[in-house]
């Protein structure tokens, strides 16, 4: 169950990826991978590319599994990118596994 | 690709997304078009939209802008309306002719300006019921400002009012992102930015010219369901009481649409010719009958052959040519076979087919002239000639035979936009491919050193209208000291090449540039130098076969003016000055 959970939401965030990469340029844009990087040094998005990617995430999040979550204020807080749910695609992923199954 | 154009975005809000949308994005297969131009947007201070519009700002020097605002912004009497405030409608409708008038002014800093009308605000019932109340309501008001914004603007040539209203329509409730709003003073989705770009694009594609004229269309179960060759006629899905028989009919009607706007038809198939054409012929519900194909191929050949050789008949190159067929495998091929030709996805079923061809952009063009609406009558006469050629045997004869006048006229505010429109979509016989808007065109030529000429052929089987271009320039700078007048521009339409309207431009070039000389100008040469494009070599071999003589690169043409042009045979030239 886990698992695939993990899985339809890696795939929404592979979804937000591709509806977020044509405003990049060809070298920038973002990998479908777990390990691409989305805050910090390593990131290729600036804050307005972000910006627009959490949004995309949150709206699909509500689309396909009709939860509200609010990336804007995990990125409000992220003083420290490498603790934030933000710095990687996995990990992004794997937080919003935790908000699914505590609700 | 072709090569970028610098668009400007000036707003009220922050568009920075849709400008790297605009910028980046690789456009989908279904809207995509070989000729697609490439844009590269930069974004003016969105806080600054009546300083930038007023001050004329184009920091980065772009060709394009486009101007999109809010009501509220753009018409500060208008906020009232929104906080249900009693407000002055005649102040409004000032206020919006201001607006009209300074996007006018910045416009003469730009090739072209698209400006946006004004939508009801996201989520807003307003007044509800009292919405399209006269003088009352907001939507009757929005609608007012529109359209004074629109009349304003319409005298404009190079500001185009475009239909974002239909934008927001498409993309529904997805169009406004509030998140965006409040986190980054961006309203909208993304959604509605893709919609949008693909809409600037098609918009660009337009005024350059790039607009698709001919749709060839397959028969069986694309124009009628079934396979007339092993059901027969009677039997055709088409008509009826019957869903898709209706659907069928739909279809056919919005191709015949097309048709009155000047988009040729024509037909590749594979069946039986005779067969077909009498379906074709016998069916009661068939809308779409022969004659209302510029032309067909009907035969068991490769479809991306008969393409080809089918619009090489009609004098069109493959950048023209829209294929529809619902049979994967033959878009496939042509596709594979003919890049240049636009073969749009299709739908499975036909109840889908009306609205993928209403769907198309790559039929938007800049202007719609009576000439456009006219196009399959003038290609039904060509077929004629053709008839005609084919019966009589040498091409002196054949040209007698048609009894043609070539009429030469000044350039002047009547014939501004046929020449406009026929000067930036004519690729084939081109001399030097300038692309320019009707106001561009006309101060150009408004010039004592220069002359600008259009040519319309009429024959014994109709007018084909005003198809030829022609301008000179003499004693300016860079062919002052050469003595020597340059054509600038040599146009012609396909529709009347190879029937010595080519040398008639050169007669009417060779006589204007004499009579300089004969009243006392130092001109020794009239000159034509080819600017090579992909598309324009029949014009080089035009030249190469017309007398001028070529130099040593085999790409400037040139005609001693001690000796005159022959005037072509067989037809009448009538000067109008």
């Amino acid at each position: 169950m886990n698992g695939g959970t993990y899985a339809r939401i890696l795939e929404t965030l592979y979804g937000a990826i591709d509806r977020v990469n044509p405003q990049l340029e060809k070298s920038r844009r973002l990998q479908k991978a777990e390990n691409t990087p989305l805050l910090g040094d390593g990131s290729n998005l600036d804050s307005m590319g972000l910006i627009s990617f959490t949004v995309e995430v949150e709206q699909a999040m509500l689309d396909k599994f009709e939860k509200t979550v609010n990336l804007a204020e995990i990125l409000a807080e992220s003083d420290n990118p490498a603790e934030s749910p933000l710095r990687s695609v996995g990990s992004l992923a794997e937080y919003l596994r935790t908000r699914i199954e505590m609700t | 690709m072709k090569p970028a154009g610098k668009i400007l975005l000036v707003s009220d809000v922050n568009l920075e997304p849709f400008a790297r949308l605009l910028t980046n994005d690789e456009v989908e297969p279904q809207r995509s078009q070989k000729t697609e131009p490439r844009l590269e947007a930069r974004v003016a201070d969105f806080g600054r939209l009546h300083p930038t519009l007023l001050s004329g700002a184009n920091p980065d020097g772009c060709e394009l802008a486009l101007i999109w605002s809010h009501p509220e912004n753009a018409v500060p009497e208008f906020r009232k309306v929104l906080e249900f405030l009693p407000a002055d409608h005649e102040r409004i409708l000032a206020e919006t002719r201001e607006f009209a008038g300074a996007i006018a002014r910045y416009a003469s800093g730009f090739k072209a300006v698209f400006a946006l009308p004004w939508i009801v605000p996201a989520a807003s019932r307003a007044l509800g019921l009292l919405n399209f109340r006269k003088d009352e309501g907001l939507s009757y008001l929005l609608a007012r400002m529109n359209l004074e914004l629109a009349d304003r603007l319409s005298g404009h040539a190079n500001v185009h009012v475009l239909d974002s209203p239909a934008w927001f329509a498409r993309i529904g409730e997805k169009a406004h992102s509030p998140k965006l709003w409040y986190l980054s003073k961006t309203p909208y989705s993304s959604d509605l930015f893709r919609e949008a770009a693909a809409e600037v694009r098609a918009a660009v594609r337009a005024l350059e010219g790039g607009a698709r004229k001919l749709v060839v269309v397959d028969l069986d179960d694309t124009l009628w369901g079934g396979v007339v060759g092993d059901i027969g006629w009677q039997a055709l899905r088409l008509g009826g009481h019957d869903y898709l028989g209706e659907a069928y009919v739909d279809f056919q009607l919005a191709l015949k649409n097309l048709k009155n706007r000047g988009i040729l038809l024509a037909v590749v198939s594979k069946n039986e010719e005779a067969v077909a054409l009498e379906a074709m012929r016998m069916h009661p519900e068939m809308v779409l009958r022969p004659e209302d194909f510029a032309a067909w191929r009907i035969n068991w050949q490769d479809k991306a052959r008969n393409i080809a050789d089918l619009a090489a008949d009609l004098n069109l190159g493959l950048q023209s040519v829209v294929f529809i067929d619902e049979n994967p495998v033959e878009r496939s091929r042509v596709r594979e076979a003919l890049p240049e030709v636009f073969v749009p996805e299709w739908p499975q079923e036909a109840t889908r087919f009306k609205s993928a061809l209403s769907a198309l952009d790559c039929f938007d063009s800049a202007t719609l002239t009576d000439e456009d609406r006219k196009r399959h009558e003038l290609y039904a006469k060509e077929k004629n000639r053709e008839t005609l050629r084919a019966e009589i045997g040498s091409m002196d004869e054949w040209i007698k035979n048609l009894g043609m006048t070539v009429t030469v006229e000044r350039l002047s505010s009547a014939n501004l936009q046929r020449a406009a429109q026929l000067l930036n979509k004519t690729n084939q016989m081109n001399l030097s491919t300038r692309r320019m808007t009707d106001a561009e065109l006309m101060k150009w030529a408004d010039h004592p050193n220069r002359a600008f000429w259009t040519f319309r052929v009429c024959d014994k089987f109709g007018d084909s209208g005003l198809t030829g271009l022609l301008s000179l320039e003499w004693d300016t700078a860079g062919n002052e000291a050469r003595n020597e007048a340059e054509i600038r521009d040599y146009v012609l339409s396909c529709r009347v090449m190879g029937r010595r309207v080519e040398e008639s431009l050169l007669y009417v070039a060779v006589r204007f540039a004499s009579g300089l000389r004969a009243r006392g100008g130092k001109l020794g040469r009239i000159v034509a130098r080819h600017v090579p494009t992909a598309k324009n070599k029949p014009c080089l071999e035009f030249f190469k076969a017309s007398g001028f003589q070529g130099d040593a690169a085999g790409t400037a043409f040139s005609w001693d003016l001690e000796r005159p042009y022959p005037k072509p045979d067989g037809l009448t030239i009538a000067v109008s000055e």
